[in-house]
């Protein structure tokens, strides 16, 4: 067996970093593509020198603080586990996000499940980010709760500001409030409307899939959304509103739901229209004995 | 993987200010420029920002790349300056008393961290030991897999010592990992190299 030559070895040593991060290619992204496009004036020049500046005021006032910084995942092999990363403030968590910032400027990144802060008033500038929240904590003691419905916030005693992704309204919380900030994806309130049927809240899972189809999404996520409208309203006994909308899908493309909806469009069709449902029959890729049947005679009658 | 220079008349275009060819520019070649970030920069540098600045220097420069043929090797330069602009600034915030300033990672995420994230920061910490010209060398041949001649180019020096330089590169990196204990266990018999 021949020695491994450094070639060989070397490749085989750097070929880890030879995948993409896709995350960080996302984030540079979103930095620069509403770069101004037009060449640099003077104004652009002024402007970066002045961020340069307020960009190293900034550093150098960090760099001097002598806080330790905080990192620390919160994962749910902690389960209901009490930890305390300053005296003053106390977290119990059931699920995952990532604790960073410093003693006195906490950020909890809470990517699901329950969370519960309880901070000592005035101790620190704590904020808590979920994709759909950011909540300013002024002093109090409060859960958050991400899940399918998406992210609720529950003030046990103090106050605390909320802000939900894509608003600019602020909503101030006391003791006992309780605010809800909705998923902001198209997926997201699918998950929404989804779990929502599961409760039996017909109407407010149909205004969710609504929602989610107002926004952009890919066909699969619509078609879904379609789908779960489509059976709300059956859930409902809505045929006439079930039709309606599977006709909507089908006009826009439904995706793998596509021959399951044409299938339940004809057979509302049938019962609603009668002999109205040929079209949607005849579309259908194979004829069940009695689609068959009603089709022949339907197409026999004058 | 093989760059080759912009298209003319998108280039005049670029040049010219209009905003669907800028666009079109970016992302060409903003990915090129992150992956460099993130292989060269090392872990004091924040490569999200330093592509950033790259970007911002691409689109206020443009028209001084006076032929669409240098952009490539313009690009790798000013990535290569901005990293090391960026390795001065994390060098003196290290001797600045307090803490190390960090930024917060939306896409950190406890479940990430695996061992394969462990292996490409072994890796990068190796990479780190190595003076940049042999860094930026066995990135750009044995990571980013580029031909002699287009590194060559990027690097703004002869074929032949793109060569030598890799040859030596190699030779000081798989000392390194030897050392360290790091190399992978291999079980090629093919003794080739370029």
């Amino acid at each position: 067996m021949k020695p491994v030559d450094d070639r060989s070895a070397v490749r085989a040593l750097v070929r880890p970093l030879a995948q993409r991060d896709q995350d960080l290619h996302a984030r540079v992204w979103a930095q620069v593509e509403d770069l101004p496009v037009r060449r640099a004036g003077r104004a652009w020049l002024f402007a970066s020198a002045a961020a340069l500046l307020v960009a190293g005021a900034v550093l150098l006032g960090l760099a001097l603080r002598s806080e330790p910084v905080l990192d620390r995942a919160l994962d749910s092999e902690h389960g209901w586990d009490a930890w305390s990363p300053t005296a003053t403030l106390d977290l119990t968590w059931q699920g995952r996000g990532q604790l960073s910032g410093t003693a006195t400027a906490p950020v909890v990144e809470w990517r699901s499940g329950s969370l519960s802060l309880d901070l000592e008033p005035g101790t620190a500038d704590l904020r808590v980010r979920t994709p759909e929240a950011e909540v300013q904590v002024v002093g109090t003691a409060f859960d958050v709760t991400r899940d399918a419905l998406g992210t609720a916030v529950l003030v046990d005693r103090g106050a605390v500001r909320v802000r939900c992704a894509g608003q600019a309204q602020v909503v101030e919380l006391g003791p006992k409030d309780q605010h809800l900030c909705l998923p902001t994806t198209a997926s997201g309130l699918l998950g929404r409307s989804r779990l929502l049927r599961e409760r039996g809240e017909g109407r407010a899972a149909l205004e969710a899939a609504a929602a989610g189809l107002s926004l952009e999404g890919s066909e699969a996520v619509r078609a879904e959304l379609h789908a779960l409208r489509v059976e709300v309203y059956l859930d409902q006994g809505h045929s006439e509103q079930a039709l309606a909308e599977a006709r909507a899908c089908l006009d826009q493309g439904c995706g793998g739901r596509e021959a399951e909806l044409r299938r339940t469009a004809a057979h509302l069709a049938l019962s609603l229209e009668g002999c109205g449902a040929v079209p949607l029959l005849r579309s259908l890729a194979e004829l069940e004995p009695e689609e068959a049947r009603w089709l022949a005679h339907c197409e026999e009658a004058p | 993987m093989t760059l080759s220079a912009p298209d003319p008349h998108q280039w005049r275009a670029a040049v010219s200010g209009e905003r669907a060819a800028r666009q079109e520019l970016l992302r060409t070649w903003l990915p090129v420029v992150t992956d460099w970030c993130d292989r060269l920069g090392g872990p004091s540098v924040d490569a999200e920002d330093a592509a950033a600045e790259v970007a911002v220097l691409l689109l206020t420069r443009l028209e001084r790349i006076r032929e669409p043929e240098r952009l490539p090797a313009w690009l790798f330069t000013t990535t290569r300056r901005v990293l090391w602009r960026h390795r001065q600034y994390a060098w003196v915030r290290r001797w600045v008393p307090g803490a190390t300033v960090e930024r917060v990672d939306p896409s950190r995420d406890p479940l990430a961290l695996s061992s394969s994230r462990q292996t490409v920061a072994r890796v990068r910490a190796l990479l780190e030991q190595l003076p940049a010209r042999d860094r930026e060398i066995i990135v750009l041949c044995d990571v980013e897999d580029r031909p002699d001649s287009e590194v060559a180019t990027l690097l703004g020096i002869p074929k032949n010592t793109a060569k030598t330089r890799l040859f030596r590169a190699r030779r000081r990196l798989r000392a390194l990992a030897e050392a360290e204990g790091v190399l992978p266990s291999l079980h090629l018999m093919d003794g080739g190299g370029s």
